[in-house]
């Protein structure tokens, strides 16, 4: 977890990704390259905030493709992107040289099946039930699993390794990659699916809206008029492997690192302290130094906060080093637990087309973000070494620092 | 690896627990519940003063706060929905809470769904992850106690 001299070098033998942009590579480079559609008014859930505060949604025929729902027809909306994302990373990284028992499958999310036991959960709390009695909260968690998913990943792809769900706030699919190649690195695995999903809940959009941070249009990482996030939803998976067994790789995750603010409940540390450690820490491990470093994928939220924070932490540890820098969240929206594999995967992307993605075209740079930020249109050239950068509530930090396969 | 059970914490009420933390802290944490407050006093017995991998062990976090926190937003449209519950609702609340209070700066994980599907113990999958240090907190699947493991280290303790 936390960087104690070089890491071992974890080979990427495949990716899968499912956002609001689509699904898979083809659609998520057309969106990064072209544009994308604004966020818009959920169409999933429905609360006071919905057309004030426009979300980024899976298109609903991303749902329409094989593989279909999951043995037992259990193929919740979460559990069902997850099921794509991972279906698809693992068809590219093909025939794996490991047993079943030696594949793990970690999976980071915040809210699991909240969006399906909310409306079991309102009928409880209305005190429906027929002696009016105050309902059990065990009964009616029943139905909030967060370790569903992952099981039932393991089951679909009879994985009989470690399995589990990671949830550390936003940090979620990046710890979910951390914990994966801590497993693989301690030779108690060979191969690990690794990522993050979460989807659209009314549980979370009520809570980011009374915590005053969702934005009335499309978000703005890093500019003077950020008002706020936009809730997203998606999956983004990784297929890690402690041996490329002879093939070659999409690419490598060199490092990896968490850190805790240990400051606020939801927000960061105003230093970006806790972030700038958990960047040094990745790149330690990696064994690179800032100037290697071709891309950073910032966590760029476009909250005020979470931007001044991750700023401030990226001047600590570059300096006045002109590393691009981006967010891609005005493309796909804030995706919570799948934020950071969906950052990773992309990473892989940008390193595989030489393309960085741009950061957002709305408004003008805020002057205290004094970073290098990548035009609207993105950056046609070669990126080898990419860092992502994850954060989240309780002051959990991410860093995972990937290269692509040459040397 | 099997890591040593340093504190198993019986705390059906939260009464009778041993009160090393101090009554301000616990005042912030009003919103959480019972066994994640009786888990901070405890917590010291624990750390000393290194700075572990911090790894929380539970299936899905507080039933209790997720219930008050959906109570606040049943009404107009959730209009009235409570930030402060809000926070708390994430099964990682308590982790959070427990580095916020110690200055732990390390490493935070917190796993959920560990022993539903052929897994190993909790306990054992912390010593996998590799950590020089590890401070695992299991919160039972009943909520009535949480088991509190003692720090393991690959180096000699400072």
């Amino acid at each position: 977890m936390s960087a104690r001299g070089p890491h071992p070098p974890i080979a990427i033998l495949g990716t899968g990704l499912v956002s609001a942009l689509g699904r898979g590579a083809a659609a998520t480079l057309r969106g990064l390259r072209e544009g994308s559609a604004p966020p818009a008014p959920p169409r999933t859930i429905v609360d006071a905030f919905d057309g004030g505060r426009p979300v980024f949604e899976v298109p609903d025929d991303v749902f329409l493709a094989p593989p279909l729902p999951l043995p037992g027809g259990r193929g919740r909306r979460g559990t069902r992107l997850a099921l794509l994302a991972a279906h698809d990373a693992l068809a590219q990284a093909g025939p794996l040289a490991a047993a079943p028992e030696r594949i793990a499958v970690v999976v980071g999310t915040t809210v699991g099946g909240m969006n399906d036991a909310e409306d079991w959960i309102a009928k409880f709390t209305r005190l429906e039930a027929p002696d009016g009695a105050a309902p059990s909260g065990r009964i009616a968690m029943r139905h909030l699993p967060l370790g569903e998913t992952p099981r039932l990943l393991a089951r679909r792809f009879r994985f009989r390794g470690p399995c589990m769900a990671v949830t550390t706030a936003c940090t979620s699919g990046s710890q979910a990659i951390a914990v994966g190649a801590d497993l693989l690195a301690s030779g108690a695995v060979d191969v690990v699916l690794a990522g993050g999903v979460d989807v659209l809940s009314r549980i979370t959009h009520l809570g980011f809206a009374s915590l005053g941070l969702l934005a009335g249009g499309r978000c703005a990482p890093f500019m003077a008029e950020r008002a706020g996030l936009n809730l997203g939803e998606g999956a983004a998976f990784l297929v890690l492997a402690r041996e490329a067994a002879g093939r070659t790789p999409r690419a490598w995750l060199r490092g990896w690192s968490s850190t805790s603010d240990a400051h606020h409940a939801t927000a960061p540390s105003p230093d970006g302290a806790g972030t700038a450690s958990a960047m040094r820490d990745a790149l330690e491990a990696a064994r690179w130094s800032p100037d290697d470093v071709d891309w950073i994928h910032a966590h760029g939220t476009a909250t005020p906060t979470n931007d001044a924070a991750e700023v401030a932490a990226i001047a600590s540890v570059f300096g006045a080093r002109p590393v691009p820098v981006s967010s891609t969240k005005h493309h796909c929206g804030h995706t919570l637990g799948a934020a950071g594999a969906l950052a990773a995967v992309l990473g892989v992307l940008a390193m595989e087309e030489g393309f960085i993605p741009g950061n957002t075209e709305e408004g003008t740079q805020d002057p205290a973000c004094a970073l290098h930020l990548v035009p609207p249109a993105g950056l046609a050239r070669p990126a080898g070494r990419v860092l992502v950068n994850a954060l989240g509530f309780g002051g959990v930090n991410v860093a995972l620092a990937l290269s692509g396969v040459a040397p | 690896m099997t890591l040593p059970v340093l504190a198993d914490a019986v705390v059906r009420d939260g009464s009778g627990f041993p009160a090393r933390g101090d009554a301000a802290m616990l005042r912030a944490l009003m919103a959480v519940d019972n066994v994640f407050k009786s888990l901070l006093p405890t917590t010291p017995v624990a750390i000393d003063d290194v700075s572990p991998l911090l790894w929380v062990a539970t299936e899905e976090g507080s039933r209790t706060v997720d219930l008050a926190y959906w109570r606040t937003a049943e009404g107009d449209g959730g209009a009235y929905a409570s930030p402060q519950l809000f926070a708390s609702t994430l099964p990682s609340a308590v982790a959070a809470e427990v580095a916020r209070y110690f200055r732990m700066s390390g490493p935070v994980v917190v796993v959920t769904g560990v022993g539903s599907a052929p897994s190993v113990p909790p306990a054992e999958m912390a010593s996998l992850l590799g950590a020089h240090h590890v401070l695992a907190l299991v919160l039972h699947p009943d909520y009535a106690r949480a088991t509190i493991l003692e720090v393991a280290s690959r180096d000699p303790l400072p």
